[in-house]
């Protein structure tokens, strides 16, 4: 049987909602990880809310039934990702995954390793003849699994955008075909959102350890303050970006 | 709006012939300008619920015919050098649709000759 767009629509919405929840319990279960963990499963909180997400777009998606009558049309359209993806909302999550690129190097790079022995723990600052070390310092002990989940949520956006230009038609009238692509639209989005918030998040909370990090140096350069403000504003653009994308996350309908 | 295709998978034409002979003439007719790009082979057959080989059997076989051409990451072509069949008298047009929708319901040469022998007969 043909799906209606209301039935197609409506699987769609419990889909991305069962996603949506089980994206909350799962960043809830990581947040509060055993101390050993050593904060990474708070970075890897948002991350798993994401991932979740997106799984529960793309169900909706690839649980639309495929045309079963007898006789079947189908337009002559070429469907693309750019019909369907907002471009400043791209623009934007792009922006941001340079942001964190650009901001993990340079952590990166500063990081040391901290007193128990773990690589790129802690940041370890020199001034005159006076060595100290403070943390915990968002270097490649944090960094390393927060890029896996950012490349493993992208690959899973990138999986389900494919399915939302790609499944089959309900209708093929004109007013039909209007409300189809703007359910996919709103799958796009959502998607989008759940990319935001895959990085947005984890890029938040990392700023604001390294900015609490490099607070505590005790240095009187000039360049341990203007690194913790920079690092203070790129926690403030990923924390309200964070909060953005979230919301778009629930209702992806609204723009 | 674009043109449409219709597969009926209870004629006995196959789907694959179907679609084929329905993208040729909207192709010999000019209906699809030559370089318009063709739907991805996916998406069309999940436009028309069939398996994506049958679609790709088709667009093989415009290939073959030299009506489309396939490239990589470019997806399904119009070819160029296709020219539009030289217009057609009133009657041909109607000959050519009759002789069209007699093929999808699965009729055979004898039996659209047949067919016509009796209307000119009874008219």
């Amino acid at each position: 049987m043909l799906d209606t767009n209301n039935d197609a629509s409506r699987r769609a919405l419990l889909w991305r909602l069962a996603g949506l929840g089980a994206g909350l319990a799962a960043a809830v279960l990581l947040a509060g990880a055993p101390a050993s963990w050593l904060g990474r499963g708070l970075a890897l909180a948002a991350p798993a809310f994401a991932l979740c997400l997106l799984a529960g777009v793309t169900a909706g998606e690839l649980t639309a039934r495929v045309p079963a009558g007898a006789t079947r049309t189908a337009s002559l359209e070429v469907r693309t990702t750019r019909s369907f993806l907002p471009r400043r909302m791209a623009r934007w999550v792009a922006g941001l995954l340079v942001l964190a690129a650009a901001f993990f190097t340079a952590t990166g790079l500063a990081a040391d390793t901290d007193d128990m022995g773990r690589a790129g723990r802690s940041l370890t600052a020199a001034c005159g003849d006076l060595v100290s070390s403070t943390g915990p310092w968002p270097g490649r002990f944090y960094s390393v699994p927060i890029a896996l989940a950012v490349l493993l949520g992208l690959g899973a956006a990138g999986f389900a955008m494919r399915t939302v230009v790609g499944r089959g038609r309900p209708v093929v009238d004109g007013a039909g075909r209007a409300a189809d692509d703007e359910g996919r639209r709103t799958s796009a989005r959502a998607i989008l959102a759940a990319c935001g918030v895959l990085v947005a998040a984890p890029l938040a909370g990392s700023a604001l350890f390294a900015a609490g990090a490099l607070g505590r140096v005790d240095c009187p350069s000039a360049l341990y303050p203007a690194a913790q403000w920079a690092a203070l504003a790129v926690a403030a653009v990923a924390g309200f970006s964070a909060c953005v994308f979230t919301a778009y996350a629930v209702r992806p309908g609204t723009r | 709006m674009s043109a449409q295709l219709r597969v009926d998978t209870t004629s006995p034409v196959p789907p694959y012939e179907q679609i084929r002979a329905q993208l040729a003439h909207l192709i010999t007719q000019g209906a699809l300008p030559a370089r318009e790009r063709l739907p991805p082979v996916r998406q069309l057959a999940a436009d028309l619920g069939l398996a994506v080989g049958t679609v790709a059997r088709a667009y093989r076989e415009l290939e073959l015919a030299g009506l489309v051409t396939s490239r990589r990451g470019g997806g399904t072509r119009v070819a160029d050098m296709v020219r539009p069949a030289p217009a057609q008298h009133p009657v041909e047009q109607l000959a050519t649709a009759y002789v069209t929708a007699a093929r999808r319901l699965g009729a055979s040469d004898d039996q659209v000759l047949t067919a016509v022998h009796k209307m000119l007969q009874a008219g």
